[in-house]
């Protein structure tokens, strides 16, 4: 496979979550190509390559998807739940980052194959490291199953 | 313990074995009509058994009476012939008379060969008799095949025994009776209490799934307040953030010293909402009792303690082992916020000395966690541990006041309590107990 920029798919609802992250990541240059999406069901239309992303190369899939929990439409335990159970995506690095610190929530994200759950810290020096912590280990040091 | 209330107790058990299932309701409606049933079967029967017995006392009686009859033919039978007294009017009528005061009988005759009357215990008036004639024949000395020469006929009374069965019979009716009554009683009060036992758990049930609804509701609440509230918060603190990074040419000391305190301000109401959701998740979720050791979990928390500022002069008495029985998730979260604050307000002292340990106090032992650090006016111990009220400004100890509040409410879910002593200056101990059953 030929190296190609490597991308980070963020599934995020609030724009103001979705501003800061893109701050911490932009911030290092760690962003290589970065995709958002608003809600769960947008989020597996852009892997399956449907909907607006139907032209889209569905083999072409990200380092790491980075999930929110609380989405509309699709929740994110929805979406991870349809992501290991597609063969293609089965294996896809999921990352949950989310404002809930909840033991139920941590433990359903593991059970159903969540790579990492990250809790969004509210100080932002904290949430800046956070995210950008998680950039680089997943698009620089962690091998994806295609690598 | 009687056995109404072991019933009870075997009863609340097996409800309580499915209570979930409101068929439970018709189970116990089943099982009231069948113990109902059971009552009523055994009243019948009760009855049944005096109205037989009563029978069968008739048909004794009246055999006894019959065979007391033919006795008394049979002996006079013989009286009147041993000496030939057949032939004696005067002995024979002594000899009839003499039966005078047996009670049964109603009427005595004696009768020679040809039916003629020789002597008589006259009919007593009114009385229903029942006749037996005995012949007089010859016994003793007698030449064989003697024909009889005579006849004693006696007459029993009947009423005596109607009179006799009639008091069998009552006492039967009131033996049946009472006993009926016994069991109808005992019935009534089992039913009865299976009656309140069932409303009774099932507004148990009732009760547990409006605080499971209510649970349910705080749960959600937290959620969103975790989430929805925190979500903000981040904003405000990350583009503070971002305008003291990007824009730093455009904004003066006084705008970037105003900015600090703005993020200074989302970190601590960040703070509160971690505290808040900590104060709720003590409530909820079930109390899960073991036995461990509170030692091992003290000298972890105050490992933890030291790591945070190393450079500290502070000592953590802790003994080798502290028993207890509680639920392990709780009173962790209890030790780290009465050591948290043990640490947190001795943290001016040059040399800091923490203690936890067990002693008995007023007949009962009680855990304590001791500080010197600056302790408290007892004036206000009534305030610790109510929600957001505290004893120290922010400027002197940083802190949002659910702490002690937390602790409380933790005890309390153990059944115990905890409580403060104190003494400007000089120190602060917390006792607490944790409801054990020993």
């Amino acid at each position: 496979m030929k190296t190609r920029r490597k991308t980070i798919l963020i599934v995020e609802d609030n724009p103001d979550d979705e501003a800061l992250i893109l701050l911490a990541l932009r911030k290092r240059d760690i962003a290589e190509n970065i995709v958002i999406t608003h809600d769960g069901q947008e989020a597996l239309d852009y892997l399956f390559a449907k909907g607006k992303y139907a032209g889209r190369d569905p083999d072409d899939l990200p380092a790491v998807v980075i999930l929110d929990l609380q989405l509309p439409k699709l929740d994110g335990h929805e979406v991870l739940q349809r992501i290991r159970s597609t063969a293609k995506t089965r294996l896809q690095p999921v990352v949950i980052l989310t404002s809930s610190d909840e033991t139920r929530d941590r433990l359903r994200s593991y059970d159903l194959g969540a790579n990492s759950y990250v809790c969004k810290p509210v100080d932002f020096g904290d949430f800046d490291s956070a995210v950008e912590s998680l950039g680089s280990y997943w698009t620089r040091i962690n091998k994806t199953p295609k690598d | 313990m009687n056995p109404l209330a072991r019933l009870d107790a075997a009863l609340s058990s097996f409800l309580r074995f499915d209570l979930s299932r409101t068929d439970v309701v018709k189970w116990v409606l089943f099982a009231r009509q069948l113990l109902l049933l059971l009552l009523l079967s055994v009243v019948s029967i009760a009855g049944l058994s005096a109205v037989l017995s009563t029978m069968q006392a008739r048909d004794l009686l009246q055999r006894s009476l019959d065979r007391e009859g033919h006795a008394i033919g049979d002996a006079v039978a013989r009286a009147a012939f041993v000496p030939l007294t057949l032939d004696d009017d005067v002995a024979l009528s002594e000899l009839v008379l003499s039966y005078r005061s047996v009670e049964e009988l109603g009427s005595l005759r004696v009768l020679d060969e040809r039916g003629a009357v020789r002597a008589e215990l006259p009919a007593a008036a009114g009385s229903r008799l029942s006749f037996e004639s005995v012949p007089v024949v010859p016994t003793a000395g007698a030449p064989r095949g003697a024909r009889s020469i005579g006849a004693v006929e006696v007459g029993m009374k009947r009423d005596v025994i109607d009179r006799r069965i009639r008091s069998i019979a009552a006492t039967n009716v009131a033996i049946a009776a009472l006993l009926s009554l016994f069991v109808w009683i005992l019935g009534v009060m089992i039913i009865g209490n299976l009656i309140d036992r069932t409303r009774e758990l099932v507004g148990e049930a009732r009760l547990a799934e409006e605080v499971q609804r209510a649970n349910a509701e705080l749960e959600a609440f937290s959620y969103s307040v975790a989430h929805d509230l925190r979500a903000p918060l981040r904003a405000i603190d990350g583009f503070s953030q971002a305008l003291l990074d990007g824009y730093s040419d455009k904004v003066d000391g006084q705008g970037r010293h105003y900015l600090e305190r703005l993020r200074q301000n989302t970190r601590r109401m960040g703070q509160l909402i971690n505290d808040l959701l900590g104060l709720s998740r003590v409530t909820r979720g079930e109390l899960k009792r073991v036995d461990f050791d509170l030692a091992v979990v003290a000298r972890d928390v105050a490992s933890r303690l030291k790591r945070t500022a190393p450079e500290r002069d502070a000592e953590f008495a802790i003994p080798r082992s502290l028993p207890v029985n509680g639920d392990p998730n709780l009173l962790l979260a209890a030790l780290e916020n009465l050591l948290g604050n043990a640490w947190k307000y001795t943290a001016r002292k040059p040399s800091a000395r923490i203690e936890v340990g067990r002693e008995r106090r007023d007949g009962e032992d009680v855990f304590f966690v001791r500080d010197n650090g600056a302790g408290f006016d007892m004036a206000f111990a009534n305030k610790l541990f109510k929600p957001f009220s505290r004893l120290h400004s922010p400027g002197e100890f940083e802190g949002t006041g659910i702490g002690l509040a937390t602790v409380d409410r933790i005890m309390a879910r153990h059944g115990g309590r905890v409580w403060g002593e104190g003494k400007v200056g000089e120190g602060a101990t917390f006792y607490f107990t944790t409801g054990e059953s020993r």
